[in-house]
């Protein structure tokens, strides 16, 4: 079986000796460059895929995230861009609102898809992410929140952003939030999950 | 307000496989389970519930709303069980962590999360069956701000009747969210007969409700 075969079956089985004994191997007999394109980015897909057809559950995706994401910390890389750009994404809870298992998630999946994420954390005022958005002239900010009662600062909050950094994409996510009340509130984007999280992003960063 | 502090109850792992998202035909991985298993340890080890309560009596229902001394509450199903209910048990219920949060990779972290949820239903499931084993009465399905047909402005009722910060509970004046976020705040009756009048069983979004637990 080859190498490759080898660290897709280890996912399959989530089996964490055979999928490091592979990572190992690699690394002493590949260049770490082609890591990234013949095993790390299909190993992503493929686990991606088997998420969204469901032969696998949650936690089963964040562990191989996780481990494929280990492997891509020992590789010796020059930054990983998307078109040859760094795109930076800042990512924060809304004040008001200390849930941040979704925010996490996300946060995850953007750095194992190469952008440079800055973390502002839970219940993060509206001042935090406007300067923040300045300071990292960021592409995207994304602001997620899990509750109803924290709308009117979401709205207030983008309204800022949108008025100190025009070219700025704003995207926003959990429950209580759909593509309508995202586009009332005055987001570009409404993203629903973990699956729809990188061509939407990449959709928004195209258009 | 009372305040009792109790260990967690006996939780198999088996048993919160639902709560991470699996399906009773479906049983996690071992790579998982064995976090699963490790994660459930360490929690029930390390951390305690917090409950601080009240039981009034004088309380006046109406068929859609009923009252406090302190504050009223919109509800047409609550008032539906209050009507053949002797005391309404206002109650706030929090895990008390006994060591600092382990750091996590995202995967331990989506699990423990779980895992303290489930925990603190179970735990105030237990406290509150317990409440009124000691009344000799029956309890009704609990309430909470924001659940059901109740405004998450109820939460103004739990922060008049009880004392949140003597808990250790923030609870935000603007969204009314509560830290420690592994805290549940409540309203329940107790009476001399069952109330077994369900809205959940009605409700459209109960596969995504975490108090749709109290159905199985």
């Amino acid at each position: 079986m080859s190498t490759n075969q080898n660290l897709l079956q280890a996912l399959n089985h989530l089996d964490k000796n055979l999928f490091f004994e592979e990572v190992e191997s690699l690394i002493r007999n590949e260049p770490h460059e082609d890591i990234v394109n013949a095993y790390f980015n299909p190993g992503l897909e493929h686990t991606k895929e088997r998420y969204e057809q469901n032969y696998i559950g949650l936690p089963e995706f964040l562990l191989s995230v996780q481990w494929l994401q280990e492997l891509l910390n020992k590789l010796d890389l020059k930054n990983r861009t998307q078109n040859n750009r760094q795109i930076k994404i800042i990512l924060g809870v809304i004040e008001g609102d200390p849930h941040d298992m979704g925010k996490n998630i996300v946060k995850k999946l953007y750095e194992c898809y190469g952008y440079q994420v800055i973390d502002l954390g839970k219940d993060v005022s509206q001042n935090k992410f406007v300067q923040s958005s300045q300071e990292h002239e960021a592409d995207i900010v994304g602001i997620s929140t899990m509750m109803s009662t924290t709308m009117e600062v979401l709205e207030k909050t983008i309204q800022r952003i949108r008025e100190s950094r025009p070219e700025c994409r704003i995207v926003t996510g959990g429950a209580f939030i759909n593509a309508a009340i995202a586009s009332n509130i005055g987001a570009d984007k409404y993203i629903e999950n973990a699956i729809n999280l990188i061509p939407e992003t990449e959709e928004l960063l195209t258009n | 307000m009372y305040i009792v502090e109790s260990i967690l109850p006996e939780i198999e792992p088996a048993e919160t496989f639902k709560s991470l998202g699996y399906s009773k035909k479906d049983k996690p991985p071992s790579a998982v389970q064995e976090i699963i298993e490790s994660t459930l340890e360490r929690i029930l080890n390390n951390t305690r519930l917090l409950a601080g309560y009240d039981i009034i009596c004088d309380f006046e229902v109406e068929p859609k709303r009923l009252h406090t001394k302190h504050a009223s509450i919109e509800s047409t199903h609550m008032a539906k069980i209050a009507n053949s209910a002797q005391e309404m048990l206002i109650a706030l219920f929090t895990l008390k962590e006994l060591e600092d949060a382990k750091e996590n990779n995202i995967a331990q972290e989506f699990i423990e999360h779980g895992l303290k949820a489930y925990a603190l239903e179970r735990a105030q499931q237990r406290m509150m069956q317990e409440i009124a084993r000691q009344k000799n009465k029956y309890v009704s399905l609990p309430f909470s701000p924001g659940y059901c047909d109740w405004e998450l402005t109820g939460q103004e009722l739990i922060m008049q009747h009880l004392d949140p910060e003597a808990l250790g509970v923030h609870i935000h004046s603007q969204t009314y969210s509560m830290l420690p976020v592994y805290s549940i705040s409540c309203v329940s009756f107790l009476g001399y007969e069952k109330m077994e009048n369900n809205p959940c069983k009605y409700c459209n979004i109960k596969n995504t409700c975490n108090q749709s637990r109290y159905l199985s």
